[in-house]
């Protein structure tokens, strides 16, 4: 009887349809970040730009559910977290991979950047970290000061669409940075990257308030980051990462909500 | 004897410096794409973007002419024009091939850009190419409606930064499509690719008029093609054997 139901459960939950990724609100009104980022600017980026990656994904989330070549396990796959399905990228087609890491990862850093910005500090210095992630931070890179002109630096260099990501790396457990073409995050090159904080550097985040000034933006974006979350999200992550074993072998199919096929039943 | 003076000076000239891109003012009055393209497009593309690209590009060239590595060759590649360098950036080392990549090509493609606007017609419909550049669209394309959709959906797809192109391609001699990233040029993959028209797809291009709206701008651009100046740098394509 219980095998039963276990069966049913497995068949119920493979019936079960992709996930459908809604747009986020901001945590904040569209002029809460004035004048570091315009009303303007704020209701361009989230209404059209991140509106249009959550579209795009879900689109193309649907067609890999409904794409009858896709296994059990992909359709399952598509039911997850989108964290989640951009951490396993490599395990989609090809087809599939190219798209989702350019609307899935555009739906997912829009997310992340939206929820680590607030006010406007009026200076960029007093604007710091505190607690345990100063103390990261201090110890990955020498001194706030000196993480803050790299991540700069960084982000003047870029070239093209990008963004620069400060996250706890997978191996080392400490805060690194890194740069990424287009809509890339640190996850898609190891599930177990912890992505704390990103600057957008895709010319429409800045372009409508500071056109071709870069530098600029890049300088007052120090104003608006809102450390007490990002701080957060490095003790939710740190815990995360001590906590997971890495379930390489099993975890598919226990995520995808073990669809008959490699479960023995 | 001022003869001779001004010899030596040219001589002096050709030995001692690496080329000095400078910055071509466009052909037309800043307003004269609207509304297109806005003078505030225009005033910001041309003279911030454009020339960030070209002051990058030479100060690249001037540390490169002096640089002793490769037995002088990095001396004689700083000299040649940037058409050429471009093709020769494989053999660049790290701290040259980046920046004449990213900041070289951007000075080419602009500059390339630019030459080929014009003040937009009414409508779409009535701006066309004519004569050898509407035959050898259509032998490739099928139609220049074909080739117009084509190249617009690839404008349109594109994604990040980059340039749609329709070039002779160096191997097949036929006009083809592609697209490049960032500020690639069709002539970095084989320097006998030959570019007859191009489309700036970075946002900077049409962000501060058609904002997130990137089909609006592609759907426009054709209005702005300038088919006299395509067509004339069409012709003067180089000939190749297989052409007699």
């Amino acid at each position: 009887m219980f095998i039963r139901i276990c069966f049913l459960a497995i068949i119920i939950s493979c019936i079960q349809a992709q996930i459908e990724l809604t747009l986020p609100a901001l945590p904040y009104a569209y002029d809460a970040l004035e004048p570091v980022l315009s009303e303007h600017l704020m209701q361009l980026h989230h209404d059209k730009h991140l509106q249009t990656y959550t579209t795009g994904a879900n689109k193309l989330l649907k067609r890999m559910y409904d794409d009858e070549n896709s296994s059990n396990e992909l359709k399952g796959l598509t039911n997850q977290s989108i964290e989640f399905i951009l951490s396993h990228i490599q395990y989609l087609p090809e087809i599939y991979q190219v798209g989702l890491k350019q609307y899935g990862g555009g739906y997912l850093n829009h997310k992340l950047f939206f929820s680590t910005l607030q006010k406007p500090t009026a200076t960029a210095d007093e604007n710091k970290p505190t607690g345990p992630l100063l103390k990261a931070i201090e110890k990955a890179f020498d001194s706030f000061d000196k993480f803050k002109q790299i991540f700069t630096d960084v982000s003047l260099e870029v070239f093209g669409s990008g963004w620069v990501w400060l996250y706890i790396d997978a191996y080392t457990k400490e805060l690194n940075y890194s740069f990424a073409s287009n809509q890339e995050n640190p996850i898609m090159f190891n599930k177990n990257h912890i992505t704390l904080l990103g600057i957008d550097l895709w010319e429409h985040a800045y372009y409508p308030v500071y056109e071709n000034r870069r530098s600029e933006y890049v300088d007052n974006f120090w104003r608006i980051i809102n450390w007490p979350f990002v701080s957060q999200l490095y003790t939710e992550g740190v815990a995360k990462q001590t906590d997971d074993i890495d379930k390489e072998t099993d975890g598919i199919v226990k995520h995808t909500g073990g669809c008959p096929m490699h479960a023995g039943i | 004897m001022l003869a001779a003076i001004v010899l030596a000076v040219i001589a002096i000239g050709c030995v001692h410096s690496q080329t000095e891109l400078t910055l071509p003012p466009l052909p037309y009055d800043y307003k004269a794409y609207e509304p297109v393209l806005s003078e505030k497009i225009m005033r910001l593309h041309h003279d911030k973007h454009f020339f960030t690209y070209m002051n990058k590009t030479n100060a690249a060239l001037k540390a490169m002419f002096v640089d002793t590595k490769m037995d002088g060759k990095l001396k004689e590649i700083a000299k040649l024009p940037i058409e050429d360098i471009l093709t020769q950036l494989q053999v660049l080392p790290d701290q040259y091939h980046l920046a004449l990549r990213h900041n070289g090509g951007g000075y080419l493609n602009h500059r390339f850009f630019f030459s080929i606007l014009k003040a937009p017609t009414a409508t779409v419909a009535e701006n066309k190419p004519t004569g050898d550049l509407l035959a050898a669209i259509e032998k490739s394309f099928g139609t220049f409606e074909k080739f117009h959709e084509l190249f617009s959906a690839a404008s349109v797809n594109l994604f990040g930064s980059g340039w749609v192109w329709l070039y002779v391609d160096a191997r097949t001699n036929q006009l083809v499509l592609n697209f490049t990233a960032n500020q690639d040029h069709p002539i970095m993959f084989d320097k006998n690719n030959y570019v007859v028209m191009g489309i700036d797809l970075w946002e900077h291009s049409y962000y501060p008029l058609y904002e997130n709206r990137r089909a609006e701008y592609v759907d426009n651009f054709w209005r702005i093609v300038d088919w006299n100046v395509v067509g004339k740098i069409f012709t003067e394509r180089p000939i190749k054997r297989s052409d007699l």
